[in-house]
């Protein structure tokens, strides 16, 4: 269900707020989802859709404090900001402390929002590709049999065919085939991005 | 009034009396303890000179007896005349009696002779002091001397001490009451006891005095009970009105900072009542500039966001409303009555006092030609007054405290009264002067800049003017201008 575009929750016991919010949000393209209450949200919430969550620490029925601890405990990804009509230091201090990205006085002004949100949004995704190559990484890494890994380490220790054949006692000539094979079977086109890409697996 | 009443109840007067009593106590047993040991040192003392002046009658009969054996009987009849004169002389002496006067010189006194006889010195015959008189016996070369002695009589009334003793002689057998003494009606005893330091006599002399209730220092013990009843009054009340005192320093600390405390959660409501309105009015706001501002300006939607905008203002101000009501309910104004300005001075003066000490600025004389009534909200009146002596009073924080002064006059004129309130700190700097009854402006750091703003309202609410000033000496100056009706001109 995860859409590449990414999402912004809205959580704010005030409709005019959400409405308000909302509107402004989408005026520059964002896709908003506005909640009422922390249980409606956490009914709707994708921990994998990327995206960013809005949150104000002053609502009825469990604080919006409560709701970012849950977050924190469900080893959720996305940035949270923390939007609330009366800031103190121990307030902002305690957010911070739980986890918050950042932390934004009501009423906000609409630069400092996009802003804001923009650039937990860009972290986030950064974050986000980076975990993914890496899993990709790492997947097509078990696919190597056991030759095939022991070769990738010695070209990515900078030896040659000739070289590689001469340590494992192969004839150039099968060396070739292997290192086909892997390049293959990790999709790497070139040597370099081989390296790039397989260095850090191969030494850890 | 009904806090002090409250308070009254709630003193231990139990335990104050239970001091007064150990008090009293501690104090009536020394008393009685120092006045027994007097009577005491007094009774050893008059038992010492009784004993000395019994010593001396019996060594007294000695050397009479002497005498006679030395001088001799004249004849038969014994000197009948030295006799008779020493009867007078000698009261106690109630017969003289001479060895050659048979039958009278009985085998009693025989007996006496030859034991006197033996030991060299004369010896009282027979065991009859029961009787109260007693012979004593001196064997002489010729003749022998007998001296009937009345035990009675031995007490020489001159030198005689005056107390109230019981005077008792004895020998092995019998004893004699020489006098009686007051021993019925006493509770307590003294004694003293000793052998007469006679050879011939060997009496002992027991002294007896009897001590009553009635004999202890009574005038002495009511008076210490009053005093000690007076001191613990005294102290109970002192440390009654130091409780009291820390009482009402608390109470009054207490209430501001329960003000300051209501005023903090009163402010975190409001921001939060106002800043959700405020944020979707913001946000609806930017919202349609950027909605107009596009390239294909969406007119529709940005009508939508500002008409969002405008019912969020709408909410926004009845927030408000809705906030002064509820504190305008409970400030029930009072009517205003006829308040004499120098006695709500007074007044605020004294809720002022513990400032006043912390600050040790001297008493603050008020002055006024003569009492000024004025028509007032006298509660209004009251925190306007307590919020300006406070003002000047900080005000003068800085200045050392030789040199603080803080002046009030009270004039009035035909249709006016003026109360002015002057100190002489640094005065309000010019930029300040025309904004210094807006709300929430203030030149103290800590100051929330309301004071003088509700001032001006609780003035004006009462049709006082209140205003402020630099004085020319320096140092601000702030007045209350009161008009005066012609029923209080009456007044």
């Amino acid at each position: 269900m995860s859409s590449v575009l990414p999402v912004i929750y809205l959580i704010d016991d005030d409709e005019a707020v959400r409405q308000g919010l909302a509107l402004l949000l989408s005026t520059v393209g964002m896709q908003v989802q506005a909640h009422a209450n922390a249980d409606s949200f956490l009914l709707r919430f994708d921990p994998e859709q990327p995206g960013a969550i809005l949150l104000d620490v002053r609502m009825p029925g469990g604080s919006g404090m409560s709701l970012l601890d849950r977050l924190m405990a469900m080893n959720v990804t996305q940035p949270v900001i923390i939007l609330t009509g009366h800031a103190t230091v121990d307030l902002c201090r305690r957010a911070f402390k739980s986890g918050a990205t950042e932390f934004l006085e009501k009423p906000v002004d609409d630069e400092v929002l996009i802003d804001t949100l923009q650039k937990a949004l860009k972290t986030h995704l950064l974050q986000k590709s980076r975990k993914e190559a890496e899993r990709t990484a790492q997947e097509r890494f078990a696919r190597l049999s056991a030759r095939e890994r022991e070769v990738l380490e010695l070209l990515v220790a900078g030896l040659t065919n000739r070289e590689i054949g001469r340590a494992l006692d192969l004839s150039p000539r099968t060396v070739e085939v292997h290192r086909a094979h892997l390049a293959e079977k990790l999709e790497a086109e070139t040597l370099a991005q081989l390296v790039r890409q397989y260095a850090p697996l191969v030494e850890g | 009034m009904p806090m002090r009443h409250l308070f009254r109840n709630r003193t231990r007067s139990p335990a104050w009396l239970a001091a007064w009593l150990a008090c009293a106590a501690g104090g009536i047993g020394w008393l009685c303890h120092w006045d027994y040991q007097a009577q005491r040192r007094l009774f050893e003392t008059d038992s010492r000179i009784a004993h000395r002046l019994l010593t001396q009658r019996t060594v007294q009969h000695d050397t009479i007896l002497a005498t006679l054996a030395a001088v001799g009987a004249e004849d038969a009849r014994c000197a009948p005349s030295a006799r008779a004169q020493i009867m007078r002389i000698y009261p106690q002496i109630t017969d003289v009696l001479c060895s050659r006067m048979e039958p009278s010189w009985d085998e009693n006194l025989l007996t006496a002779e030859a034991a006197s006889r033996r030991s060299g010195h004369a010896q009282v015959a027979g065991g009859e002091l029961s009787r109260g008189r007693y012979w004593l016996v001196q064997a002489g070369e010729r003749d022998s001397w007998a001296l009937l002695i009345d035990m009675r009589q031995m007490i020489p009334r001159t030198e005689w001490p005056t107390a109230p003793l019981q005077v008792q002689l004895r020998d092995a057998s019998s004893s004699m009451l020489l006098q009686p003494g007051e021993l019925t009606e006493a509770t307590w005893q003294m004694n003293f006891s000793k052998h007469l330091s006679s050879g011939s006599q060997p009496f002992d002399l027991l002294i007896r005095r009897g001590f009553a209730w009635s004999d202890l220092p009574l005038a002495a013990i009511a008076f210490w009970s009053v005093l000690s009843g007076l001191i613990v009054a005294a102290a109970h009340t002192a440390r009654r009105q130091a409780v009291e005192r820390r009482r009402a320093e608390s109470l009054l600390r207490l209430r501001r900072a329960e003000r300051l405390n209501t005023l903090g959660e009163l402010s975190a409501g409001v921001a939060h009542e106002l800043n959700q309105p405020l944020t979707a009015i913001l946000a609806n706001c930017q919202a349609a500039r950027r909605l107009l501002g596009m390239e294909k300006g969406d007119v529709q939607a940005a009508e939508a966001a500002l008409g969002h905008a405008i019912a969020q203002a709408k909410r926004a101000s009845a927030v408000i409303n809705r906030l002064r009501g509820l504190v305008e309910q409970r400030q029930q104004e009072q009517p205003a009555r006829p308040v004499v300005l120098g006695d709500a001075v007074r007044r605020a003066l004294h809720l002022l006092e513990p400032e006043l000490q912390q600050r040790h600025t001297a008493p603050v004389h008020v002055e006024e030609s003569s009492p000024v009534t004025v028509r007032a909200d006298p509660v209004a009146l009251d925190q306007i007054l307590h919020n300006l002596l406070l003002n000047a009073l900080q005000a003068m924080d800085g200045m050392p405290v030789a040199s603080r002064r803080l002046r009030i006059q009270i004039a009035s004129g035909r249709h006016d009264a003026v109360l002015r309130i002057a100190d002489n700190g640094p005065g309000i700097p010019a930029q300040a002067l025309p904004r210094l009854f807006e709300p929430f402006y203030t030149t103290r750091e800590d100051g929330l800049g309301l004071g003088l703003t509700l001032c001006e309202t609780l003035a004006g609410n009462m049709g006082c003017t209140i205003g402020a000033a630099n004085g020319t000496a320096g140092g601000a100056e702030f007045s209350l201008h009161f008009s005066r009706m012609e029923e209080e001109m009456a007044a």
